[in-house]
């Protein structure tokens, strides 16, 4: 692909110096980059080796294929999907399960007219635990609705950007995403103990 | 455009995503609005599945610099010593 084919030609450019052995170029484009995608592996790894060496395995990809991409893509969404297969890679070196879920978590809480089958829901109050709490009900979320929500908190990352880095279409991503929240608030609400819900 | 949304606690949840997100159109968010005037438990839950939202974001943190400085270092380092190897 040539410059003016490219959706994104400076970061097409960039990774045309990066294939050439460009140190600089090389280290922009990690200084940009890294710092973000350290966050989502330890977030989704929750262990701190194991997110440095997806990082690295990650980033030595990118460096190593540069000359493969084509810029029609961000270079954002490329780099992250080569992270989220690294961290694919680290859950499965580390024998740990990588469970994906499509379920609904209130598939059954809704009578055949619509309306909620238990109306007992109770604010929450807003304190130090409930964000203790919300935090470790994301842990207890199936890889994919944990990726999806990672993947909303990443500033100015759009839901194009994150639905390609997931490969599904992006009503698919809002819907994986709309599942996790609602499943976090499920847990959250029996953690907590305010609805019957 | 689905003024069922209105009536409807299932179809009200279905949307609640993107009705956060800012991301429904304008015509269904009023029929959102229209919907939490008639019904407490669908507030309380959208205030909840708020502040899940919420916390999502305001947890994403980035990695501190030195622990990201010291990674880039190192894959710089395997790669010129895989550039200098096939050299």
């Amino acid at each position: 692909m040539t410059t003016a084919a490219a959706k994104h030609p400076k970061d097409f450019a960039l990774l045309q110096r990066v294939s050439a052995g460009d140190e600089a170029a090389a280290s922009e484009v990690m200084q940009s980059l890294g710092g973000e995608m350290f966050g989502f592996a330890r977030r989704m790894l929750a262990d701190e080796q194991a997110a440095e060496d997806a990082l690295q395995e990650a980033l030595l990809g990118l460096l190593r294929t540069a000359g493969n991409f084509d810029g029609r893509e961000s270079l954002r969404t490329w780099v992250f999907r080569i992270l989220r297969n690294k961290i694919i890679d680290q859950y499965r070196k580390r024998g740990r399960d990588l469970v994906v879920s499509d379920a609904d978590p209130e598939a059954a809480s809704f009578s055949s007219s619509g309306h909620w089958k238990n109306l007992d829901f109770q604010p929450w109050n807003e304190s130090a635990e409930l964000l203790e709490v919300v935090q470790h009900c994301m842990e207890l979320l199936p890889h994919n609705q944990r990726e999806a929500l990672q993947l909303k908190a990443i500033e100015e990352l759009s839901a194009q950007e994150a639905s390609e880095i997931l490969g599904v279409s992006v009503a698919n991503f809002r819907q994986i995403l709309h599942r996790g929240r609602a499943s976090v608030r499920k847990c959250a609400d029996d953690k907590i103990g305010g609805s019957a819900a | 455009m689905r003024p069922e949304i209105a009536q409807r606690c299932d179809l009200f949840y279905q949307v609640l995503s993107d009705f956060v997100d800012g991301a429904l159109e304008e015509v269904d968010m009023a029929y959102v609005e229209e919907h939490l005037k008639l019904c407490p438990p669908c507030e309380v839950y959208l205030d909840q599945f708020r502040a899940v939202a919420e916390a999502n974001q305001s947890a994403q943190t980035k990695a501190s610099t030195p622990d990201v400085d010291r990674v880039l270092q190192q894959v710089l380092a395997r790669w010129q010593a895989a550039k200098d190897d096939s050299a």
